[in-house]
């Protein structure tokens, strides 16, 4: 081991700059505290490293390799992880659906799956002031759920979702243009400045170079460093120090470059998302008193359905998901709990091949004729529940990464719910796809997002962390990131993290005022 | 020249176009341009035969590719590069393809009594897919699941050809010359008019 050196100490410690570490980094150096993010991935400088093109965009995925096991492995890397300051956000679509009220309840609803520790009335305030601080662009007011307006108007339909309004208007299935966490504007935003309106690159998923989309890298982290908040980029950090007597974290140990440095702090909000989060404490035996570190861990169901049509599409124009339906959120003839939104989805070249291969073994001359017709392919996803289960969780492998760290190994299996979920779902979007007039309509099953594995909740025995994001067994511990979900939601995740981000941070600080008078 | 090599050429001198108008962004010039105009990579992480016989395979999957693509999967196997996640079923990608390459040899001397590159095209295809069905057992088969051995090599030849600048023009992909970004983007708008200028 090379030698540690120690750094003085600051208030806060943020591990991971994605959705649930960069709000409430700024929200921390806001209210005045010493804080310093550290960040396992590079500062990315969009405009002058990003291309448009899904090879080179490689190095925004988190690519040390993770071990899938179970019946329904779900592939990480692109799929699911990003990598850099930003995390995530950096290859996110943008989708900024909010979750619904029952979304929350899903046990009372159905006597499956947990409720979460908390309500929509919590959250609502904080999906409110994000969509403002994001400049979410979509319809007002929004057709599904509580009502509620955007502050930008939605952006422009591209063929994709052409198709999938034509075929559901077919059908009577209500659809709207989705909101986006990208600028149909430009926008001014305090702390942050101007950022320009989004020019339908349609390359969401492999970067944005423009700063139209709204991930950390251009909105939370520069108000954080507004705030005097610290970003420390390449920093991977492996241990925590902890004081035996109080239980409490006092340092976090790091490499950069191979050189171990040790940073002291008096708390640590653990922001790594669903797999590192789980893994550093399971790495660390920590905050697990409950053995669910790594339990309950989730993906979204999320099988698209393609097909060919006559019209031009150009599938990689404008941002992907231009068209939602929450119609299916609690469909009426469902053999499931649960429910899942509809999401037109346009493509990039290398991903739909990627696809093609994968999902219909297509080779040689077949694989080379299917391609061709590239410019007339649409696809439709859903975004669907997870129920958690006993057999779903994530270890630690025997098998070591290039750091000599375990390689994290996740069992993943659909069960009966997913499953008559995943073929509602692809009865109703071949109806939709044959009803716009698509031929050769063939489904890709994928599952989408990682989830749980440090389930929030009220019960010490059966949660990793308290309804405000506190560690039950280390004081000064929070976790932040889609880790404490306690259910999957039937929407899009990132706009719930980043409410529960600020909701953290907000918790945290009127606990540090009530503890000092 | 052949029609094919003149049709290349042509979808060339009009790549070489585009990469050089402000409709491409620098970056994305650099990244186009690298792999329009390196050349493919030294082997350095397969044996001879083995990179040999991957180049057959990759020719029966992908035929008319603009570039070596065993090459490169030589090349991010040497670098010990991947995509972040790997079927808790397979050994890590080197090893597996060295395997697979292996049962494929297995296959073709059991049932040809021959070497797979020396079988006719017919004959490859016929292995492979059995392969790709997991329609095969004995030896390597035993320990190697076929049909995701097939999967993952087919998934990554096709991401490397389908990466290739050529290729995409050819699909009549366009995207990457966006620096001005897309006015037109709804059903049957003009193609990419812009670029025609």
């Amino acid at each position: 081991m090379s030698q540690s050196s120690s750094l003085p100490p600051v208030d806060a410690v943020v591990i991971g700059t994605g959705a649930g570490g960069a709000p409430l980094l700024a929200r921390l150096a806001q209210a005045g505290l010493k804080v310093v993010a550290l960040e396992a991935g590079r500062q990315w400088n969009p405009a002058t490293d990003f291309a448009t093109d899904e090879r080179a965009q490689a190095g925004l995925f988190w690519t040390d390799e993770r071990l899938t096991a179970g019946s329904n492995p779900t592939a990480f890397g692109r799929n699911n992880s990003g990598t850099g300051v930003g995390g995530s956000t950096l290859h996110f679509t943008a989708y900024t659906p909010r979750a619904q009220p029952d979304d929350l309840r899903l046990h009372s609803e159905f006597g499956v799956g947990v409720d979460w520790p908390l309500t929509f009335d919590d959250l609502e305030p904080y999906y409110a002031s994000l969509e403002r601080f994001l400049g979410v662009s979509g319809p007002s007011p929004y057709p599904w759920g509580p009502a509620h307006d955007y502050p930008l108007e939605a952006l422009p339909l591209n063929g994709a979702a052409q198709l999938m309004q034509r075929g559901c208007a077919a059908l009577g299935i209500q659809t709207s243009p989705a909101a986006n966490a990208a600028l149909s504007g430009s926008y001014y935003t305090a702390g942050v400045g101007w950022r320009a309106a989004c020019t339908n690159r349609g390359f969401c998923q492999a970067g944005c170079s423009t700063g139209a989309k709204a991930s950390m890298d251009v909105t939370f982290i520069p108000l954080a460093l507004h705030h005097g908040a610290e970003v420390r980029s390449g920093y991977f950090v492996t241990r925590f120090e902890t004081d035996p007597a109080t239980n409490r974290i006092t340092g976090v140990v790091y490499t950069q470059d191979g050189l171990e440095q040790r940073q002291p702090c008096e708390h640590v909000f653990l922001c790594a998302g669903a797999i590192e989060t789980p893994r550093l404490l399971l790495l660390n035996e920590l905050a697990n008193s409950s053995g669910q570190v790594g339990r309950n861990f989730m993906a979204h169901t999320g099988i698209q359905v393609w097909g060919r049509f006559a019209d031009d599409v150009q599938p990689h124009k404008g941002i992907p998901g231009g068209l939602i339906s929450e119609d299916t959120h609690r469909p009426h003839d469902a053999d499931f709990a649960g429910g899942y939104l509809l999401q037109s989805i346009g493509v990039m070249p290398v991903t739909y091949a990627s696809q093609v291969a994968r999902g219909r073994g297509l080779w040689g001359t077949a694989l080379r004729d299917h391609l061709l017709e590239y410019n007339h392919v649409a696809g439709i996803n859903i975004l669907g529940e997870c129920l958690p289960y006993a057999g779903n969780y994530l270890e630690l492998s025997d098998e070591l990464d290039a750091r000599g760290l375990p390689k994290p190994r996740v069992h993943f299996s659909f069960g009966d719910n997913e499953r008559r979920l995943t073929a509602h779902a692809e009865a109703l979007m071949r109806q939709i796809w044959g009803a716009a007039g698509a031929t050769d309509i063939w489904a890709y099953p994928r599952s989408a997002h990682t989830i749980g594995t440090c389930r929030m909740g009220f019960d010490r025995e059966d949660a990793v962390v308290n309804p405000d994001g506190r560690s039950f067994d280390v004081p000064n511990l929070y976790i932040c990131d889609n880790s404490v979900f306690p259910s999957a939601l039937s929407v899009n995740p990132a706009l719930t993290i980043m409410a529960l981000s600020l909701r953290t941070a907000d918790r945290f600080l009127e606990r540090a005022k009530r503890l000092e008078s | 020249m052949t029609d094919e090599q003149r049709e290349v050429q042509t979808t060339l001198s009009q790549l070489q176009r585009l990469l050089e108008s402000d409709r491409v962004t620098p970056p994305t010039r650099d990244a186009l341009r690298t792999r329009l105009l390196e050349p493919d990579p030294h082997r350095a992480f397969f044996t001879e035969p083995e990179f040999a016989l991957l180049e057959v395979v990759s020719a029966r999957l992908i035929p008319q590719a603009h570039s070596n693509l065993a090459a490169q999967v030589d090349a991010r196997l040497a670098k010990g590069e991947g995509k972040g996640w790997r079927f808790d079923t397979l050994p890590p990608d080197g090893a597996m393809y060295q395997l697979g390459l292996r049962g494929l040899e297995e296959l073709a001397q059991s049932r040809h009594g021959s070497r797979f590159a020396a079988l006719s095209a017919l004959e490859m295809d016929k292995l492979l897919l059995s392969v790709q069905r997991g329609e095969v057992s004995g030896g390597v088969w035993d320990a190697l699941p076929a049909a995701r051995f097939f999967t993952e090599l087919l998934t990554e030849l096709t991401e490397l050809h389908y990466s290739h600048p050529l290729t995409q023009l050819e699909i009549g992909y366009t995207g990457f010359a966006d620096a001005h970004g897309w006015q037109q983007i709804g059903l049957n708008s003009p193609r990419d008019s812009e670029l025609e200028r």
